[in-house]
């Protein structure tokens, strides 16, 4: 795992792509550039809320001490009764603040203010006022906040509570209520106030075995598969894994950006393919005869068009690519699942000077050879 | 042939069929200037001349290269100060439409090149959108970065330093990896109580500053002004044999430390 740490630097995509490749230059020669503004599409940051609410600065009452109730996290200096920190005038009457909120907060938490000032990305929310969040005395909610995790977020950030509310495949990553668990609050050095890197973040949750979705269905320990599978697919080794997954939730199979097929076979269509093509070219699966547009070709047989692109049961990638990480080169998978017992039968995949060849357990060797005229 | 790197893979030989490398060629390859028709009229150069160039391939009509746009739209207003050479290059057979609505889209001030026949594409192995080489001031190959949804501005951003030289090997993979960007912990809530107690002990609360001056060093033991604080408070309450063991505590630590030997000399009048 260490060697691939490193980004998608041209050393590492150099190691991951050591083998070569066609060059697919031409891939890029689109005469399909239309936009694919129509089709539905996930939660792209197009759509990202820009209109949000002017920071609430709490009416009276919410930021008052508590009546009654036992708070579940109280503030030292509220407790110690020293109003008069925060409050001219003293305890039993205590007045107008002292100075401005976020003022009186770095008094005794100077590294917000550090943190606000020298970490990159900054909330607005904290920048303007702790009492945004905080009730600077007691509180219902643990770290004093003015109410859960969940509401006090999309209290401003509506359209995320939309997105919540309306995801039909849910996260749960989510599942706590804890935007903590991956977003600052205050400030950070990750955009979108990540704490880190997406990647470390899911992989925090996803490296342990026994995870299950929402079916049952166990979910993969990265930290095993990235362990023991050196060629990482290029957006895996740069970190982000929310380049194909929504983390929020969403409407696509596995909480992807885009459409992709959730089963071995299916009819081709390039919109069902659309989370592959966001980044790689459709071209290369919808040309017949090309030397250009694909690696996979016998002499000008485009071997992607041949397997992937029928109407009915077009194979799909996942028939010969591990999209996050495999053994073998262009991140072939080491076997296929055979019929319903869960067989699994081995691909055998060897790259050659100028193709490939795969030969599965009980089926005759085929080999691809690109010089073939 | 317009980009050197295309013809090293070809000299190479080991690779030779169908230059089929889709490796990118390696950090350090020499990208050979070339000029190239600029939309909207006239030529532009793909390189600087001197100075580090910032290369933004995208592909009209897709997600992604809109957002990358976007993005290195408001990256070449925060580095326009820096010299750099900023162009961006779309494949020879995008339609003008097409490339019109995605400058207006993103506000890109760099020049949009149009690569006739793909031949800086061929060169870069460039097989998918969008895609962001960095060169340095020779225009050598230093960084190859495609689509990152997060951080692709820092990311760049910090390449750029690192080819200046502003930014060393440590600096540049804190960028790539940045650790956890937290707040708390025993520390910070150890100088929290601190400046809690210290605030008491300013208008003489001393029991009060006594048990924040506690819960600090409970957190942190090695917290020198929490002693020295902890002495005051204990001090201010008249018990002095506890004071002189707290300020002894911090001179312990830092054995010069004025608070604490004044302190100590105050309790012994
Ligand atoms: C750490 C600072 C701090 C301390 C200590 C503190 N307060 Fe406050 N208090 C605030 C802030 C901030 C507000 C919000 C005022 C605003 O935004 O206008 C507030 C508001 C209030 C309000 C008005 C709430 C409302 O609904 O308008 C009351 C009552 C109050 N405080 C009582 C107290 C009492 C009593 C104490 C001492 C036992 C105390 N506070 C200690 C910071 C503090
Ligand atoms: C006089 C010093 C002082 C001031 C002023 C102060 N705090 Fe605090 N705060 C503390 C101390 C001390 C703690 C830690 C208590 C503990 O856990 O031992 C604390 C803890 C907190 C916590 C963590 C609570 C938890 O349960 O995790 C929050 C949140 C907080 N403060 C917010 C604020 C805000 C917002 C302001 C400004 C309105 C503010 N503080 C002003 C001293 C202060
Ligand atoms: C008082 C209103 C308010 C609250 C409450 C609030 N935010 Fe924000 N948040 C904002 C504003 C304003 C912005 C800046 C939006 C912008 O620049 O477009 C922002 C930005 C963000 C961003 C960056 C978005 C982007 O596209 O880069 C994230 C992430 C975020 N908030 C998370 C949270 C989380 C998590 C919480 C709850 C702990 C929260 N916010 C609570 C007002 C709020
Ligand atoms: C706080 C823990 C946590 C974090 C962080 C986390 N996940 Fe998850 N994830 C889960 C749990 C629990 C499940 C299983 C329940 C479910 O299906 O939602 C899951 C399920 C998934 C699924 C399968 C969803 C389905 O039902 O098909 C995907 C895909 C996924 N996570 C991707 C990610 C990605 C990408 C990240 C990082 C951006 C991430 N996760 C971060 C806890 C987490
Ligand atoms: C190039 C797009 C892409 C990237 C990048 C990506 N994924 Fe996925 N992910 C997929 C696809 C496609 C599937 C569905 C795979 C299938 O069913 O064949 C999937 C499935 C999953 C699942 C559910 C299935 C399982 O086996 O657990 C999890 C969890 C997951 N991804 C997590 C991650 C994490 C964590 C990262 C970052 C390390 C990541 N993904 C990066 C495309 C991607
Ligand atoms: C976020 C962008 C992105 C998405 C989405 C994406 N890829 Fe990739 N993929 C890359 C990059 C970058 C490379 C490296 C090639 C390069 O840099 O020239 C790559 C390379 C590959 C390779 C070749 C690997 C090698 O070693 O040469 C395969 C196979 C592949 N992708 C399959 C897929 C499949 C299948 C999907 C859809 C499930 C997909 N990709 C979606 C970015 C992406
Ligand atoms: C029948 C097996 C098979 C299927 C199905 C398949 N691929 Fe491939 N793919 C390959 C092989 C084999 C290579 C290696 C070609 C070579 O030798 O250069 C490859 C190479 C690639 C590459 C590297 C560039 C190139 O074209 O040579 C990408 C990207 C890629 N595949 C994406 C996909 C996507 C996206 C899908 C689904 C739409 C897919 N593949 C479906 C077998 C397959
Ligand atoms: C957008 C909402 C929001 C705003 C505004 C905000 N916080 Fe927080 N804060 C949180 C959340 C959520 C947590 C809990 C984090 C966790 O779960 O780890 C937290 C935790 C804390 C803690 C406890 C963690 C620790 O450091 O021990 C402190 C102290 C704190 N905040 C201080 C502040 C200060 C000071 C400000 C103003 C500069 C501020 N907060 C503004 C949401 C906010």
């Amino acid at each position: 795992m260490k060697n691939q740490r490193i980004s998608t630097s041209p050393n590492m995509t150099a190691l991951a792509l050591s083998f070569l490749l066609l060059s697919c230059a031409a891939m890029l020669v689109s005469d399909e550039a239309q936009s694919r503004e129509d089709s539905p599409k996930a939660f792209s940051r197009a759509e990202t809320p820009k209109s949000i609410p002017d920071l609430i600065t709490y009416k009276a009452g919410v930021l008052g001490p508590m009546h009654g109730g036992e708070p579940v996290s109280e503030h030292s200096p509220f407790a110690d009764g020293a109003c008069d920190f925060c409050h001219k005038g003293d305890a039993k009457n205590p007045g107008a603040l002292l100075k401005p909120v976020n003022q009186i907060c770095f008094d005794c938490h100077s590294e917000f203010e550090e943190m606000l000032t020298k970490r990159p990305v900054k909330h607005a929310a904290a920048a303007k006022q702790c009492t945004n969040c905080h009730n600077p005395h007691n509180s219902r909610n643990q770290h004093l906040l003015i109410s859960d995790q969940v509401t006090l977020c999309t209290s401003c950030h509506t359209a995320m509570k939309t997105l919540l509310d309306t995801a039909t495949v849910k996260h749960g990553a989510l599942a706590e209520g804890k935007c903590s668990t991956c977003h600052n609050p205050h400030a950070s050095a990750v955009e979108k106030l990540l704490i880190q890197l997406p990647f470390d973040l899911c992989i925090k949750c996803h490296s342990r075995d026994g995870l299950q979705d929402a079916s049952g269905t166990r979910l993969t320990n990265f930290k095993t598969l990235l362990d023991n599978n050196p060629v990482w697919h290029a957006p895996v080794a740069g970190k982000d894994c929310s380049a194909c997954h929504t983390p929020h939730g969403g409407k696509n199979f596995r909480l992807l950006v885009e459409p992709y097929p959730a089963k071995f076979y299916s009819a081709y269509e390039p919109d069902n393919y659309a989370l592959c093509f966001t980044c790689h070219n459709s071209n290369m699966v919808d040309t017949p005869d090309t030397t250009t547009l694909t690696g996979f070709r016998d002499g000008s047989r485009n071997l992607h068009y041949l397997h992937v692109n029928k109407p009915d049961r077009g194979r799909t990638c996942r028939a010969c690519h591990e999209v996050h990480a495999s053994k073998h080169p262009f991140q072939i998978r080491d076997s296929v699942p055979f019929g319903d017992k869960g067989w699994m039968l081995k691909l055998n995949y060897t790259k050659k000077a100028n193709g490939g060849s795969c030969e599965k357990t009980c089926h005759s060797l085929k080999e691809y050879d690109r010089s073939k005229k | 042939m317009v980009v050197r790197a295309l013809r090293a893979v070809a000299v190479a030989g080991l690779l030779a069929i169908a230059g089929n490398a889709g490796a990118q060629p390696p950090p350090g390859t020499q990208v050979e200037q070339v000029t190239l028709a600029r939309f909207g009229g006239g030529t532009a150069r793909l390189l600087g001349e001197g100075t580090v160039s910032i290369i933004v391939f995208f592909r009209p009509g897709q997600d992604h290269s809109r957002d990358a746009l976007r993005m290195m739209a408001q990256c070449e207003k925060e580095l326009a100060h820096e010299p750099v050479h900023w162009t961006a290059v779309v494949s020879g057979s995008a339609s003008a439409e097409a490339i019109s609505a995605e400058v207006k889209d993103s506000g890109i001030a760099m020049p949009v090149l149009i690569d006739k026949g793909d031949l800086v594409y061929a060169g870069l192995r460039v097989i998918l959108h969008p895609v962001v080489v960095i060169t340095d001031k020779q225009g050598r190959l230093a960084a190859y970065e495609p689509y990152q949804r997060i951080n692709y501005c820092n990311v760049v951003r910090a390449h750029l330093a690192h080819v200046l030289g502003e930014l060393g090997d440590a600096g540049l993979d804190a960028v790539l990896h940045p650790p956890p960007s937290t707040q708390g912990g025993d520390l910070a809530v150890a100088q929290r109580n601190l400046r809690l107690g210290q605030k008491h002990l300013e208008v003489k609360r001393y029991p009060q500053a006594a048990t924040a001056a506690g819960k600090a060093i409970a957190l942190d033991g090695k917290l020198v002004d929490a002693h020295v604080l902890l002495g005051q408070a204990l001090a201010g309450q008249g018990d002095c044999k506890r004071a002189r063991a707290a300020f002894d505590r911090a001179l312990a630590l830092d054995k010069s430390n004025a608070a604490a030997l004044q302190g100590k000399q105050d309790c012994a009048k």
